[in-house]
């Protein structure tokens, strides 16, 4: 170690006697005294330069490249802005290197040394650094800055206080006032030392891990260009529905909105295409007729006031319009007036626009009417835009037809002609509805087609329905394999997670909190309406005490008006069936078939029939058991899900026979 | 770091004329608070409001491509990026739509075609905002486009955007001041303060023209005191406070600097940033600076010939009168 060597036998140790040979080779006056520049001090001389010239100086220097540097961000003009970028680097690196070099060589110290009385000085002579020296000084100056600064350090460690830059230039600083200090000491040096190679070690680690993490990250940033390729400022789905479909003579812009309208009603595209095809409106100067006003309505759904002044323009601006038509259905459905928007579908003309007619059968579909959506799906041509939006939409009016031969023959044609995310929506909708007449069918063709599908596409659990889907069939298998917290990563939606984190908690003897967790979904009315109602179903099913059953019981009379009002129902009816109190299961068959008499799952009724007879009404179970009997025998699901025995088959057949001998039948 | 400390904080009996300024400005500030609040609240909704900024956007865009002339061709370049479709830009031309004139004047009463709905949004929002405007301390006080008159000239100067622009110029007012009232008295600072406040308002116009966003704050006439002080004390040392961010003795502390260097200093960093800034998106009028400094060095400058002439024509009359005194305050 040349340190150790210098400090304590100065001159003895071969390597160090070249080194005192060139010591007293050095032609100093009183070179046995020379005081070293302080570290600290010339770490003063930097911040005072810093302060007083460079950036001063450099920030006059670049400020008209500032300028243009951001003028090229905010156009977002790449190549412009990273040559501003060298350029400003480039000014700044100059300005450091000139000041220096000239400084140096002039007064032998910059401004800063000067005042803190400091001087650079040529190693050999003591004399002022010349021209060459001042500028390699000040070159490598830079370099040793920009290496983190860590090789400035070795004014701690170098027998002469010299760093890189020094011993490049053969020059040292020294203490003009002679109040400076020595050669480093063995325990500075080593100190220093251990400092910079935990530094050093730190640092490479830190590039070991942000290079890994940049790797990453570009994988990532690879399929988000794609989307945002894909998105764009406009849609792809439209472009491309636009070359098949839509060639009748009007302006291609309104032709792009129409077919956007046609998509986002069936589904196929979300609210940000149907913006970017309305700011392409806006470019034309063509967002004033009453279809863009209608689109706006539907764009700015969210701020009330705004999207009712955007359906009062769409009327306003074509009165006879089936836009305007269209605006009346939208803004009934904000007041749930079910029958009025009825009355306006089922007047519609035949060559009503496509968009309408989408609408119509989604409201169909969704107030379970649903002759009348097939008789609207007929209507609907099956181009290759709707294609699989009609496919779909068959094969629920079928199961809502409780037609299930039909079910399965179109079940069977959408499996084979969709792509599979439509395979994946499509059979986990029917999975989801088998699932609602209990767990034995959680091993369908439809839920293995779910399952199947979905192991290779867990990114579509981020969709709210399939992970609702997906959940319900996990609950019912009880899967043992299942992940969740695969399944809590994947899932994007909070209403699912809430769903999830309740069945954990219910299988783990927790089921208090998971009863808690489900009943906080109910009440949040922000929450999407599909994921409270199966908050409701799970209530009623694991409801243990009737507590949870008559809290719900009492909301569902209360809400009489949704929708869902007749679902809710039947799963109330069994579970208090399934807890034999059929009193109350008997007054909510009795609700039911008053207001949804041809609408009644036509599996719960012996449930409704032997809870009638065990309250003791019995001429009116009778009543019903005579006006269902004719139906009994119309096909049931068997052959594409097993045939759910009602909890009461049994005592059904019993009950049956009683009511019939009593009522004077053989 | 450094930092002008000349005398310090000196008292009212030694610098009356200052601490009056002072108080003049803080009164203002005072008054002007809940009115400031109240307005930048509005305001701030504003352009917070995503559906009002990017239709102000939209019609600013359009509006740019009907006036080319008027407009710079950063602006015109941005507009025909807008108009093509690119959102950002939509959103930006419409927080900048607020501060330009013509916009502002003309826009309003424009017939920009399209949605009525959004037209007749905007209109609504944009007439609110102008009326909230009016209301403004910032506004009815500063310089604007719509206040042209020499009583702004005047009222703009003690009219502050908030707590730390006004805590900000009112330090280096008090320091400087203070030092140039000893040296040279009260009516020679409020000329000063006065006189760089005009000549800065002056440079603004005359550079960046009249604006919708409003020329407020001591900034100027504070430029000034700062250059008339560094101009007597040009050769001469100034106390100024230095630190160094190293936790030592010795490297914290004061430290005498020459007047030019501070102005130099000054200077730069004011040239500097009216250079490096566009003045379509800048908020801070580096040209009122510059122009207040200049005024400063003139009308120290006249002084100091006055004061030569006057101590040429009495050592020619009155022999013997040493005058150094004014000097080695």
């Amino acid at each position: 170690m040349v340190i150790e060597d210098f400090t304590t036998s100065s001159g003895q140790k071969p390597d160090s006697i070249i080194k005192d040979l060139a010591d007293s080779g050095l032609h100093w006056p009183n070179s046995s005294r020379i005081s070293l520049g302080l570290p600290i001090k010339r770490l003063a001389a930097i911040l005072v330069d810093l302060f007083l010239v460079v950036i001063p100086v450099s920030t006059l220097l670049v400020a008209p490249l500032k300028k243009g540097l951001v003028m090229a961000l905010i156009l977002k003009e790449s190549p412009q802005s990273y040559f501003y970028m060298f350029l400003i680097g480039l000014a700044v690196l100059t300005v450091v290197v000139v000041y220096q070099t000239l400084m140096v060589k002039v007064w032998g110290a910059t401004l800063g040394k000067l005042f803190w009385g400091l001087r650079v000085r040529s190693l050999w002579d003591g004399s002022l650094p010349s021209l060459s020296q001042a500028f390699l000084r000040s070159l490598f100056w830079l370099l040793d800055s920009v290496l983190f600064l860590l090789p400035h350090l070795s004014v701690f460690t170098d027998e002469k206080r010299r760093p890189f830059h020094d011993r490049v230039a053969d020059t040292l600083v020294v203490d003009k006032g002679g109040k400076g200090t020595s050669e480093p000491g063995l325990i500075e040096a080593s100190f220093v030392r251990g400092i910079v190679s935990a530094f050093i070690l730190f640092l490479l680690g830190l590039f070991l891990l942000k290079g890994l993490n940049v790797f990453l990250k570009m994988e990532k940033n690879d399929s988000l260009v794609n989307s945002l390729e894909k998105e764009g400022s406009l849609c792809s789905e439209v472009g491309e529905a636009i070359k098949e479909d839509f060639n009748n003579g009007r302006s291609r812009y309104e032709d792009r909105l129409r077919a956007a309208m046609v998509l986002f009603a069936s589904g196929k595209v979300n609210i940000d295409c149907l913006e970017a095809e309305l700011n392409l409106a806006w470019v034309r100067g063509e967002d004033a007729s009453p279809l863009a006003y209608l689109a706006k309505s539907f764009v700015y759904a969210d701020n009330a006031t705004l999207s009712d002044r955007y359906l009062d323009e769409v009327c306003r601006t074509g009165e006879a319009s089936e836009d305007c038509k269209m605006s009346q259905v939208v803004r009934l459905w904000t007041e749930g007036n079910w029958t009025e928007i009825d009355t306006i579908f089922s007047s519609l003309e035949s060559s009503v626009e496509e968009y309408i007619l989408v609408w119509a059968i989604r409201h169909f579909i969704r107030t379970e009417e649903f002759s009348k959506a097939e008789l609207f799906l007929d209507r609907l041509g099956s181009g290759s835009l709707l294609g699989s939006f009609v496919a779909k939409q068959r094969v629920k009016i079928y199961w809502g037809l409780n037609d299930m031969e039909k079910v399965r023959a179109a079940t069977e044609v959408a499996f084979a002609t969709l792509d599979q995310e439509d395979v994946i929506d499509l059979s986990s909708w029917l999975c989801g509805e088998e699932l609602k007449y209990g767990c034995e069918n959680a091993q369908s063709n439809n839920c293995s087609v779910m399952n199947s599908n979905l192991i290779m596409n867990q990114e579509l659990l981020s969709e709210g329905r399939i992970a609702l889907r997906y959940l319900r069939r996990s609950e019912c298998t009880q899967d043992q394999d299942l992940s969740y917290d695969m399944l809590m990563t994947e899932m994007e939606i909070d209403e699912a997670r809430t769903l999830l984190s309740s069945f954990v908690r219910h299988k783990g003897n927790e089921e208090q909190r998971g009863r808690r967790l489900l009943w906080k979904l109910v009440q949040d009315e922000e929450s999407e309406n599909e994921y409270r109602e199966e908050a409701r179903h799970y209530l009623a099913k694991w409801a243990g005490n009737s507590q949870d059953l008559e809290a719900l019981y009492s909301d569902w009379q209360k809400d009489s008006e949704s929708l869902n009002w007749r679902r809710r129902g039947q799963d109330l009816l069994v579970q208090y069936f399934r807890l034999k109190n059929y009193k109350r299961s008997w007054e909510i068959a009795k609700a039911l078939e008053e207001r949804e008499a041809n609408r009644i799952d036509k599996r719960i009724r012996p449930d409704m029939i032997v809870a009638g007879y065990r309250s003791g009404e019995k001429a009116l179970a009778y009543a019903l058991l005579k006006k269902y009997e004719l139906n009994r025998q119309s096909p049931t699901l068997s052959g594409i899900l097993p045939d759910r025995r009602p909890a009461s088959e049994i005592s059904f057949e019993e009950v049956a026979r009683v009511l019939k001998s009593e009522f004077g039948e053989r | 770091m450094i930092f002008p400390y000349l005398h310090g904080l000196l008292g009212f009996k030694k610098c009356p004329m200052t601490w009056i300024l002072f108080f003049v400005n803080a009164a203002m500030m005072t008054i002007n608070q809940p009115d400031l609040k109240q307005a930048d609240e509005v305001i701030q909704q504003a352009f917070d409001d995503k559906y009002f900024i990017s239709q102000q956007g939209r019609y600013f865009a359009q509006f740019i491509a009907d006036h080319e002339s008027f407009y710079s061709p950063f602006l015109k370049q941005i507009s025909f990026r807008a108009l093509g479709g690119e959102l950002e830009k939509i959103d930006l031309l419409g927080a900048l739509a607020l501060r330009n004139q013509k916009f502002m004047e003309e826009g309003p009463s424009y017939p920009f075609g399209g949605d009525r709905v959004a037209l007749s949004v905007w209109h609504k929002k944009i007439e609110n905002l102008i009326s909230v405007q009016a209301e403004h301390p910032n506004y009815y006080l500063g310089i604007t486009a719509d206040h042209l008159s020499w009583s702004y000239w005047f009222t703009y100067q003690f009219v502050h955007s908030g707590l730390s622009h006004f805590a900000f110029n009112m330090v280096f007012l008090i320091i400087f001041g203070c030092f140039l009232e000893v040296l040279k008295g009260g009516l020679f600072v409020l000329i000063v303060y006065l006189g760089s406040g005009f000549a800065g308002a002056g440079f603004f116009l005359l550079i960046n023209g009249p604006t919708m966003a409003p020329l407020i704050g001591a900034s100027a006439a504070v430029s000034g005191l700062m250059a008339s002080v560094c101009l007597f004390s040009w050769k001469k040392r100034v106390k100024c406070f230095y630190w160094l961010l190293i936790p030592i003795r010795g490297y914290a502390g004061f430290v005498q600097v020459p007047g030019w260097l501070i102005f130099a200093l000054w200077c730069m960093a004011d040239l500097a940033g009216y250079l490096g800034s566009l003045p379509e998106l800048g908020s801070v009028a580096y040209v009122a600076h510059l122009g207040g400094q200049l005024s400063g060095i003139s009308i120290a400058s006249v002084s100091l010939v006055f004061f030569g002439l006057s101590q040429y024509l009495s050592s020619k009359f009155r022999l013997g009168q040493n005058h150094d005194a004014y000097y080695s305050q």
